[in-house]
């Protein structure tokens, strides 16, 4: 009090009145920033629509150095692999307003809004001494803000898998998962009359695409894996009649066979660090489960009941392995830890179940169910409950997972003299169901983990 | 001791004459603090107008910043780190989308969010946007004034012991003084003032309704995944008095992950695809701050 009335002389008074007023309104501002939190409309949202996202691809640009035809094939398999996710929509490019786009350029989003895009790919493809140069830009066309940018170089024999990539990002950047579409998938082409099949190990594109053959034909294989690493293959082959485990390099074509074990092997499974391999052996009309060190080559087993103990598949931590058994009767589902302690039954239904595959998320568990005289596809949680059937039919069966668990490949048999077995693929909606097309019959699907 | 209260005594009145001797300068000293008054009368009425001035300073910001960075085409991609240099290249060539055919990529909603966020801070700072209130009232200004030293003069007049009351009291007489203003202030005022007022204030349960639906129409969430289908995205937003948005949704939460990003974006689009919001006009200064929470628990059943 008396120190502001003593220094009450003209100017000094103004400056602490100012001083003041700042205060006062320092703290009026604070109160009034604070305003907005009372008159600002809350709302939650919890409904939501859930659709495929309409997504424009314009065939890619390409700048003389490549053909137009090369281009575009680019953008179609970008395209086609959005389209079998189920989770987006291309828009028919007859509908496009704004043309001769070009990557480096912002598109004029008002010409994209009135036919429904959400997202615009716009890329562009050229050649570079020899490589392949792909660009390209994911724009979201309501915010106009760009999503995603990116440019590739590759050889071009691989341009398509630039178009897989290219559609990764994109997946991936729209739904916050890892794409899938950059995967090979092993699998048994069978070709020939229904009595005298010639089953051949052969790999392939996720998209059916690029298929190889692995081996010749002259010996049955069955059920081949991929290793973590996708260089190996595992797989059963009865070769010289004797049906035995065999490990597979692709890129060398080095093969040999795993373990040596008295009687037959099968239904091998790499382990997720890709260490060991889960394995069955039979002896005397009972299989039991199997574990081998690929280095060591020491080898563990894990069950030992008087039932066929089969198809076993380790969880994606490596802790527990899932498989099949008919100990109680009719093939059911089990669960036991990776030393083979606590085995426990998780399939409750009725009917009987095989082939478990645990996802790669580690989630569910993928299995195949006979009911009803129908071969199903259905997942359940691994302590066994949630069971789900995605897919039915006559005879559907192996189902694999794609490395983001989102999506399984299965093989579905056709009956008659001319049926043979196909290749599909099913999401986890059950809804998106897709024939991958491959030249001849397929069964036996495996997926790879990502390449990387 | 007697002397030495006597002296304190004598001391104190000495002061306390001193202090009425310099009233009179207190005066003239108080005038312009009057000027300062009307700062202090925000009500809520009165604050959503300033914000609505502000509003209009923020369009014209985005716009001049626009023009500065008008680079035609970025050329994308350098080669080695492809990725990344291009999505920062594209970013810095975006010009105005409207006027200019060229790009508007990344770099449009990065400029609109740095207004946005200063947005608050301005909010904060009402002294600005006072001093244009006042001018464009210019009447109520006037009578403002007035009334404030009269009563000034009477207290002083009527001085006591309370003096020092009034004294300590300067900074609330500043904010009652502003009070007093403002019910004069309201009565020129009175169709305003009554829009703004209290509890008139608010979204019946109707409207409310209606706008969660029209959002929930426009929200295409991510498919749920593992750990995606429980992520929460916060927006906050600004309307135009047309229901269009004020540039570009600010998200009030934060999550690193993709998932989170994506959810994020799902969210953005549902509230530009949704726009122009058809919200009762009256009622603007209600709804021209939205805060959203898209919480997708319930429908994938993971809450």
């Amino acid at each position: 009090m008396t120190d502001l009335s003593s220094l009450s002389p003209k100017r000094l008074p103004n400056a602490v009145r100012r001083l003041a007023a700042s205060v006062v309104l320092t703290v009026i501002a604070m109160a009034a920033g604070s305003w907005p939190a009372h008159a600002v409309v809350e709302l939650n949202i919890t409904q939501g629509n859930i659709q495929p996202l309409p997504i424009a691809i314009p065939d890619f640009a390409s700048d003389g150095s490549v053909d137009a035809k090369a281009a575009r094939e680019i953008s179609n398999v970008v395209s086609n692999d959005l389209k079998s996710s189920g989770l987006f929509i291309p828009i028919d490019q007859a509908a496009f307003i704004e043309r001769g786009l070009d990557v480096g350029r912002a598109p004029r989003f008002e010409d994209w809004r009135p036919i429904n895009a959400q997202a615009l790919v716009i890329g562009k493809i050229s050649n570079n001494d020899g490589r392949l140069r792909a660009e390209f830009r994911l724009w979201d066309v309501l915010s106009g803000k760009q999503l995603a940018g990116e440019q590739f170089f590759t050889r071009p024999k691989d341009a398509r898998r630039i178009g897989h990539i290219i559609a990764d990002v994109i997946y991936e950047r729209i739904t916050g998962e890892k794409g899938y579409f950059d995967t090979r998938v092993v699998f048994v082409d069978e070709s020939g009359p229904k009595n005298k099949r010639v089953k051949r190990l052969a790999i392939m594109d996720q998209d059916g695409y690029n298929v190889r053959l692995l081996t010749t034909g002259q010996d049955l294989v069955l059920t081949p894996r991929f290793s973590p690493s996708t260089q190996e293959i595992t797989y059963m082959s009865f070769e010289g009649n004797n049906p035995k485990v065999y490990l597979l390099n692709i890129e060398t074509g080095q093969k040999e066979i795993v373990g040596s074990f008295p009687g037959m092997t099968f239904a091998p499974r790499f382990s997720p660090d890709g260490q060991r391999i889960v394995m069955s052996l039979e002896q005397g009309g009972n299989a039991n489960i199997y574990s081998m060190d690929l280095r060591s080559r020491r080898t563990v087993q894990l069950t030992n009941s008087p039932a066929i103990d089969t198809s076993p598949c380790y969880s994606p931590d490596g802790r527990q392995i899932v498989f099949e058994s008919d100990r109680d009767g009719s093939q059911q589902i089990y669960v036991m830890n990776a030393n083979g302690s606590g085995q426990r039954r998780i399939s409750s239904g009725r009917g009987s179940y095989s082939t478990p595959v645990w996802s790669p998320r580690g989630d569910l568990i993928a299995f195949t169910k006979l009911a009803g005289g129908e071969f199903l596809i259905g997942v359940m949680r691994p302590d066994g409950s949630g069971e789900r059937i995605l897919t039915e039919g006559f005879h559907n069966e192996g189902p694999t997972w794609a490395p983001n668990g989102r999506v399984l490949m299965f093989f579905r048999e056709s009956p008659g003299a001319k049926g043979g077995p196909r290749l599909f693929t099913i999401d986890l909606t059950g809804y998106n169901e897709r024939l991958v097309a491959t030249p001849s019959f397929g069964s036996d699907p495996a997926w790879s983990p990502l390449i990387n | 001791m007697r002397r030495s209260t006597f002296i304190s005594i004598a001391l104190h009145l000495a002061i306390l004459l001193y202090a009425v001797a310099i009233f009179p300068a207190g005066r003239e000293l108080d005038a312009p603090m009057i000027k300062d008054v009307p700062i202090d009368i925000i009500t809520p009425s009165e604050f959503t107008k300033i914000k609505a001035g502000m509003v209009d300073a923020k369009d014209e910001a985005p716009l001049a910043p626009k023009p500065e960075e008008p680079k035609p085409k970025p050329k994308a991609v350098r080669e080695k780190d492809p990725p990344k240099p291009a999505v920062k290249q594209a970013a810095l060539p975006p010009p105005l989308p409207e006027e200019k055919a060229p790009p508007e990529p990344a770099p449009k909603p990065e400029k609109v969010e740095k207004p946005k966020e200063p947005a608050p801070k301005k909010e904060a700072l009402p002294k600005k946007k006072p001093k244009p209130t006042k001018k464009a009232e210019s009447k109520p200004d006037k009578p403002k004034p007035k009334p404030k030293p009269a009563q000034k003069a009477k207290k002083k007049r009527d001085f006591n012991a309370d003096r020092i009351a009034a004294l300590l009291n300067k900074i609330p007489d500043a904010a009652n003084q502003p009070n007093s203003n403002f019910a004069p202030e309201d009565t020129p005022r009175k169709p305003v003032h009554g829009q703004s007022s209290g509890t008139g204030m608010t979204m019946s349960v109707n409207e409310i309704d209606a706008l969660r639906a029209k959002i929930a129409q426009c929200w295409n969430p991510p498919p749920g995944g593992l750990g995606a289908d429980s992520i929460i995205v916060k927006l906050r937003l600004q309307l135009n008095q047309d229901g269009s948005l004020i540039g570009y949704p600010t998200v009030a939460n934060w999550g690193g992950s993709p998932f989170f990003q994506a959810a994020a974006d799902s969210a953005v689009r549902a509230v530009f695809q949704c726009q122009p919001y058809d919200l009762p006009a009256g009622k603007y200064a209600v709804w021209r701050d939205m805060i959203l929470t898209f919480d997708p628990r319930q429908m994938y059943g993971s809450g």
